[in-house]
């Protein structure tokens, strides 16, 4: 019963609670169990709130026996990155500098989660402090699921293995170059980079005030549709947050693509893709094509200048943030990490406003690449999962090497420097053993999320790619 | 008249070869020097093999950089960093 259960997806299990088929506390029970087992291979969770849990799943639980039904969400697990805050329960952002801390309030995304009669399990394993997509936390290394020993990328490392191992159905990721959509990729889920201010950022340990973004990493694109749906929203206490109202999600999936545009870049985006990743992403728009929408060029001429732009921007504010923790407790840092903090102390100003003017250059190109289609598809990152560094190669080396696979942001960075919205799926795994995933990425307008959750949708209603599991642990073998 | 940089991008670009492969020829060598020049105007202070760890990978982040800041930008084109004053 509890290995059917984590396989169920959220949507699935939340039709099976509201008609008391099992229980919240059963679903709970499932994955607790499960994280629990898998967490010392993973090393997913940072913490897992088991007791937390429970409690909680017996509150909703008799809410429902009562007759108060929150909604799809009601007694769904869920568990978020550690840099969100939540009250009372330990919020470390994978690192040793904040790793005792408790905070006295709750963050927006959890407390909407909450609010909707979710239930936290844990928090997730990430690169300190979300610096970037290589895998160095505090709390030691994350696994990709697919593979022991291969990188599950990062920053937000934990919530993409602990989807892929179906160690939660939900988790919430942050993105400020990438991060949420490298860990799908490589992981082989769903993730969801929203348009910037559409999800509320208070309570969510900044990197970069001007990049940061906070979104869904689920098994499918309906539960990245229904999580959006339940965190998304104004947010008085975050004025960055966005006033545009909250579109019914779900009414974008099942449209189907006839007469849609699918842009595909005609460079830069696909330049330097490992071979099966080439053959996946053009097996991805022909199904595209078959299931009805029409693939058009589409030209952003600067792209490639979104990730040194991108990177330079991030590193100098995280500089600005982190600079007392820096100057207070250098030594607690990851030795790789506050390096690269300590260089960004040294970009010239109008290196930064250069790359802030840039950014309006690639808001116009995007806008104008839109005007002829309603989607744009690339790769979701042009390599495969590359296999962990050793962590003691940090000291010896310079910033980034933990990044084998460095190019992982430069699909990624025009979406966090232009705030479009943007959603990875799987569609294929690698040739040789072992087989890692492979997936697609889609940009939409801004605010335009529903457009990404029609195609993303219709592309998984005709594939499988999200239907497999890895071979890890007993739900999972095949 | 010497050529331009543009010009001689544009000339390598004809020839087939990237950008990137340009970048990496024209490094200008950051010193440990210049470190510890921009640490006093910070008012900071760093140990030695600190300080050689960040002068390479600064070298390496500005050489990245480099074909950002290589970019011309029309005068009328802002940062896209938005100041939104609001009354409390």
């Amino acid at each position: 019963m509890a290995d059917e259960l984590v396989r169920k997806n959220a949507r699935e299990l939340g039709a099976l609670i509201r008609s008391r088929e099992v229980s919240s506390m059963e679903v709970v029970e499932a994955f607790v169990t499960r994280a629990g087992a898998l967490n010392g291979t993973l090393n997913a969770f940072i913490t897992i709130t088991a007791e937390h849990a429970r409690t909680r799943a017996r509150e909703v639980d008799a809410e429902i026996r009562g007759g108060r039904y929150r909604g799809p969400l009601h007694g769904i697990p869920y568990a978020a990155k550690d840099v969100l805050a939540t009250r009372g329960i330990r919020t470390t952002n994978g690192s040793k500098v904040t790793a005792g801390w408790i905070p006295d309030h709750e963050s927006t995304i959890t407390q909407r989660l909450n609010d909707a009669g979710a239930v936290l399990i844990g928090k997730l394993n990430l690169r300190e402090f979300a610096t970037g997509s290589g895998v160095l936390s505090g709390f030691g290394t994350v696994h990709n699921p697919w593979a022991v020993g291969y990188s599950p990328a990062g920053s937000s490392s934990g919530s993409g293995a602990a989807v892929a191992a179906r160690m939660a159905p939900l988790t919430i990721g942050t993105d400020t170059g990438g991060s949420i959509r490298g860990p799908a990729a490589v992981c082989g889920i769903v993730g969801l980079k929203p348009t910037y201010g559409r999800v509320s950022l208070y309570g969510v340990t900044t990197l970069s005030w001007s990049l940061d973004h906070a979104g869904p990493m689920t098994a499918t694109v309906d539960d990245a549709a229904l999580m959006l749906q339940t965190i998304s929203g104004r947010d008085p206490k975050d004025p960055g947050s966005a006033p545009e109202p909250v579109p019914d999600y779900a009414v974008a999936l099942g449209q189907g693509l006839t007469g849609l545009r699918i842009g595909l870049p005609r460079r830069h985006f696909t330049e330097g893709a490992h071979p099966d990743v080439e053959a996946a992403f053009q097996g991805a728009l022909r199904l595209l094509e078959n299931l009805g929408a029409r693939v058009v060029t589409v030209d952003i001429p600067h792209a490639d200048l979104a990730p040194p732009a991108g990177g330079l921007i991030a590193m100098a504010e995280a500089a600005a943030f982190h600079e007392k923790r820096l100057h207070d407790s250098p030594e607690l840092f990851d030795p790789l990490v506050r390096e690269r903090l300590l260089t960004a102390r040294f970009y010239p100003a109008i290196d930064y406003i250069k790359a802030q003017r840039l950014r309006t250059i690639l808001q116009n190109e995007v806008t104008h690449a839109f005007a002829s289609c309603d989607a744009i598809a690339v790769p979701a990152y042009p390599g495969l999962p590359s296999r962990l560094e050793k962590p003691e190669r940090a000291r010896t080396d310079v910033p980034s090497t933990d990044e084998p696979a460095a190019s992982r942001a430069s699909n990624s960075y025009i979406a966090n420097m232009t705030g479009v919205p943007a959603l990875v799926l799987p569609c294929g795994f690698s040739s040789a053993a072992p087989a890692l995933p492979i997936a697609m990425q889609l940009y939409g307008r801004l605010f335009d999320e529903p457009m990404l959750f029609r195609v993303g949708h219709a592309y998984q209603q005709a594939t499988d790619w999200h239907k497999r599991y890895p071979p890890i642990g007993e739900a999972g073998a095949r | 008249m010497e050529p331009t940089r543009r010009q001689v991008v544009q000339l390598l670009a004809a020839l087939g070869l990237s950008r990137t492969a340009f970048a990496q020829q024209s490094k200008r060598a950051i010193g440990t020097d210049d470190l510890k020049g921009a640490l006093t105007i910070q008012g900071r202070a760093l140990p030695a093999d600190d300080i050689e760890v960040i002068r390479r990978a600064l070298q390496l982040s500005l050489d990245r950089f480099q074909r950002v800041r290589d970019l011309e930008i029309d005068d009328a084109v802002a940062p896209a960093v938005i100041f939104l004053p609001r009354s409390q």
